[in-house]
């Protein structure tokens, strides 16, 4: 069971994440924006496993939180999950920062594979 | 933008070569006239003897005379005239025609000589200025031509050039509108999809509760997805020019009635207010497009306005027109994007609008749909913080039944 924090300005797209993610056994914390994310990462007493960052958000977008999230370090070895669509252009020093690239719109499966791959590297990396 | 450029760069007229003519005047002849009667007056005043066969000669001056100032034909009057005023006058009997003697006047045949030499000399002299003329007449022609055509040139490629700036700035606002709209015809279906293949996975079992949920947000979810492809259409139609409205007479206060109970959903979590007086007279609209806009209006006030505040439509007969105003009580527009949010593409410029949920057609429409009815649509101001948007309708013709 991993700590997922979803930052999504859409509240049923949020609820997709937190019904499909909780039915697999992880728990779901959810951020409306950039803001909000960065206050939940700050007071949340223990550390997120994963962050599903949406990429098109009001006035921070998921590429200029990215970068604030790796400087932070309470956020920095956070694997993230960008969720974004074709033909959003992934800013090429982000490119690395990224465990996961989920496309809009995904089937259930598509979700659980793509967040069970980022954890399981996640564990792999940590043992290494 | 209008593609096509104004129609009087396009023809290019030929102008016709400048036609050269001899000028022969009044003038000319006169002074052929005058000079030939000077010559013979003189001659009779200063000289008492008629008779002298061989003085045929001081005509020539008046001739040459002539021929230089009048050219050509009174040249030819003027020669004609001398010779007959010399076989009139020195050829004795003096005034009378007496041609026999005058052949044989050895005065005459000079003077037929050095005059028709000096004619043919004149003749000459004028025909060859008259192909200089026409030369350096064509080719000032040709230089105007060509200056002319290479001002059109440049003239196009002006036009062109802003144009084509004009056709670039067009096609990024456009790509930029089509990303957003993929973008927003892609929330509904991740949504739809999302849902709809969790309820059909097999490895999990769903609550009633949560597939209640689940479909329901389905349903929303493709309602939200057809009313952006209407606002399409719509958006579509209006820029093209070929939005139809069907009008007819109706009464204002009846689409208030119909609305309202949307627009209260709409608002929901406001205080809605209506202040319609009940002596609106009826007007020509398309009650169904009036009824949009209305509740698109009130929409968006709803949207962008804190909940517990109040959202006002007012009615009222301003002159000729019924001026339907919607207030809120939110943060407001700054003055300058007043124009902008009516603008489909342009007001995706501004960052601070891409915080605005919804297509950000909304207001495109209603213009549009505003505009149709001969009415106009703006952001007012207000004493209060807020967001006024005002519309009016004429009422001109519509007072008949």
């Amino acid at each position: 069971m991993a700590h997922i924090l979803v930052v999504d300005d859409e509240p049923h797209i949020r609820f997709l994440f937190r019904k499909v993610l909780e039915a697999v056994g992880h728990s779901i914390f959810e951020a409306g924006n950039g803001q909000e994310a960065l206050g939940i990462l700050a007071t949340h007493s223990s550390p997120f496993d994963l962050i599903v960052l949406d990429v098109r958000m009001p006035h921070m977008n998921g590429f200029e939180l990215l970068p604030i999230l790796r400087r932070q370090t309470v956020s920095a070895h956070i694997p993230v999950i960008i969720a974004t669509a074709h033909g959003d252009k992934i800013p090429q020093p982000l490119e690395h920062e990224i465990s996961g690239h989920l496309f809009k719109p995904f089937t259930r499966q598509k979700l659980i594979n793509i967040v069970n791959n980022a954890l399981i590297a996640r564990s792999a990396r940590s043992q290494s | 933008m209008n593609p096509s450029l104004p129609s009087e760069t396009l023809s290019i007229s030929v102008s016709t070569p400048v036609a050269f003519k001899r000028r022969i005047a009044l003038p000319h002849y006169g002074a052929a006239v005058a000079s030939i009667m000077g010559t013979a007056f003189i001659r009779l005043l200063l000289d008492g003897s008629l008779e002298d066969k061989n003085r045929f000669i001081i005509y020539l001056p008046a001739v040459l005379f002539s021929a230089w100032y009048g050219g050509f034909v009174p040249g030819v009057l003027a020669f004609l005239m001398g010779g007959i005023a010399g076989v009139l006058i020195y050829v004795s009997p003096a005034f009378t025609f007496n041609w026999s003697d005058a052949s044989n006047s050895l005065g005459l045949v000079l003077y037929f000589v050095a005059g028709g030499c000096t004619l043919f000399w004149v003749r000459a002299q004028s025909n060859f200025q008259y192909q200089a003329q026409v030369k350096q007449g064509r080719l000032e022609g040709e230089v105007l031509e060509r200056q002319r055509l290479a001002d059109q040139h440049a003239q196009l490629l002006v036009h062109e050039q802003s144009a084509r700036a004009e056709a670039d700035k067009s096609n990024a606002m456009k790509s930029q509108f089509v990303g957003m709209v993929a973008h927003e015809l892609r929330t509904p279906l991740t949504l739809i999809k999302g849902f709809a293949s969790s309820m059909v996975a097999e490895d999990v079992v769903w609550e009633l509760e949560d597939q209640h949920k689940f479909l329901h947000i389905i349903d929303e979810e493709a309602d939200r997805l057809n009313e952006l492809i209407d606002q399409l259409l719509d958006l579509t139609q209006i820029q093209t020019g070929k939005l139809r409205i069907h009008t007819m007479w109706y009464s204002l206060a009846e689409i208030f009635a119909h609305a309202q109970s949307e627009m209260e959903s709409l608002a929901k979590n406001h205080h809605l207010t209506l202040i319609i007086p009940q002596d609106l007279p009826i007007i020509m609209t398309d009650p169904q497009r009036l009824a949009q806009v209305l509740l698109n209006l009130v929409g968006n006030a709803a949207k962008y306005s804190p909940p517990n505040t109040s959202i006002t439509v007012t009615a009222q007969i301003k002159g000729s027109e019924i001026q339907i105003d919607v207030a809120d009580e939110g943060a407001g527009i700054p003055l300058q994007q007043r124009a902008m949010v009516f603008e489909a593409y342009r007001q995706l410029e501004d960052k601070a609008w891409q915080s605005i949920k919804g297509s950000g057609l909304g207001l495109a429409i209603c213009k549009g749909l505003i505009e149709a009815h001969s009415g106009s649509i703006w952001i007012g101001t207000q004493a209060t913080p807020g967001t006024v948007v005002s519309f009016t309708l004429p009422i001109a013709d519509s007072t008949l039944p």
